[in-house]
């Protein structure tokens, strides 16, 4: 991004509209990633719970 | 009697086991397509495209606005088609996909409301207003959080499906009123930059980068939902013989 306005003596400028575009990306990413791994987290739960109650109902089922 | 591949395509997409199968094919290649546009967009919007010479640098949020908000208008717009085709024919796919929809609309929901209040501080001089713009895309938010709220509240999942497919469906008259309310009102939000049938007010060196994100995140919201969606029919058919199957082979074709 470009850099605007005077430079402030002893430091490089800063441009003030970065605040806001750091903090509207850091929201974007954020959320993303939430919505992203929602769905990893609960398929491995969920894949563990099917997989046991399969193996459990076959084993019954050889037991009986 | 030939049967028509296309409407062969759509009833074996209609078995779990299909859809499982199929979607679980899908997903890198929509996570790929995401990263590699998402990557090329944000550079370009990021560090190529020019200082707007009006707004300066605080334009640079329209990559991640502007793509958030259409795909906040489009998910509600395609959660509603879907709650249609669960209510006509009740094809259980449509309501899975329907229902996995909502959170990730009322994502792009908020990151549109925040990142827009964020471009708003330094463009207008406050983080919000209650114009039509903004205020219509508010309540796009509430039907949003309706339809969760109401899946949550009813238990048996097929009967939760349709009450939301019906609410779904009322609240697609808030679209029209989002697109047109710059027009219809005398609004502090700029109105539409990008003309799809005319001549867009933007120029073509930022255009392409904010197009170039509107597509990322549609491969975005394509890749979560399959994933949201294997994990819905997992869970209501966790005692169903398919899914026993298609965990313990999960490439095979079923």
């Amino acid at each position: 991004m470009g850099r605007q306005g005077p430079a402030k003596s002893g430091g490089a400028p800063m441009n003030p509209h970065l605040p806001f575009i750091i903090g509207a990306y850091s929201i974007f990413v954020v959320i993303l990633t939430y919505c992203a791994l929602v769905p990893v987290v609960r398929g491995r739960k969920i894949r563990d719970q099917v997989s046991r109650y399969h193996k459990n109902r076959s084993q019954h089922d050889t037991d009986t | 009697m030939k049967k028509n591949p296309i409407m062969l395509f759509i009833h074996k997409t209609g078995s779990p086991a299909y859809f499982y199968w199929l979607s679980g094919k899908f997903i890198p290649w929509l996570w790929a397509a995401f990263f590699v546009l998402a990557a090329w967009g944000l550079y370009q919007g990021l560090f190529v495209a020019p200082t707007d010479y009006l707004q300066g640098e605080s334009y640079r949020i329209i990559y991640i606005h502007v793509a958030s908000a259409w795909m906040s208008m489009m998910i509600y717009g395609i959660m509603a088609a879907m709650g249609f085709i669960a209510l006509v024919w009740h094809v259980r796919i449509s309501e899975i996909l329907m229902i996995c929809s909502a959170p990730i609309g009322a994502a792009f929901t908020v990151i549109a409301l925040a990142t827009g209040s964020l471009w708003g501080k330094p463009t207008w001089g406050t983080y919000w207003v209650w114009d039509a713009r903004l205020t219509s895309e508010l309540v796009l938010l509430f039907l949003y959080l309706g339809v969760l709220g109401l899946h949550a509240a009813i238990e048996e999942p097929r009967k939760a499906a349709r009450s939301v497919a019906l609410l779904a469906i009322v609240g697609i008259v808030n679209l029209p009123i989002i697109h047109y309310s710059v027009n219809w009102w005398n609004t502090l939000h700029q109105g539409s930059t990008v003309n799809l049938a005319g001549e867009s007010t933007i120029d073509i060196s930022m255009l392409v980068p904010m197009l170039v994100m509107a597509i990322a995140t549609k491969f975005f919201y394509g890749a979560v939902l399959l994933s949201r969606a294997r994990v819905l029919l997992l869970t209501q058919d966790i005692k169903k013989q398919w899914a026993g199957k298609a965990l313990q082979n999960p490439g095979v074709h079923p």
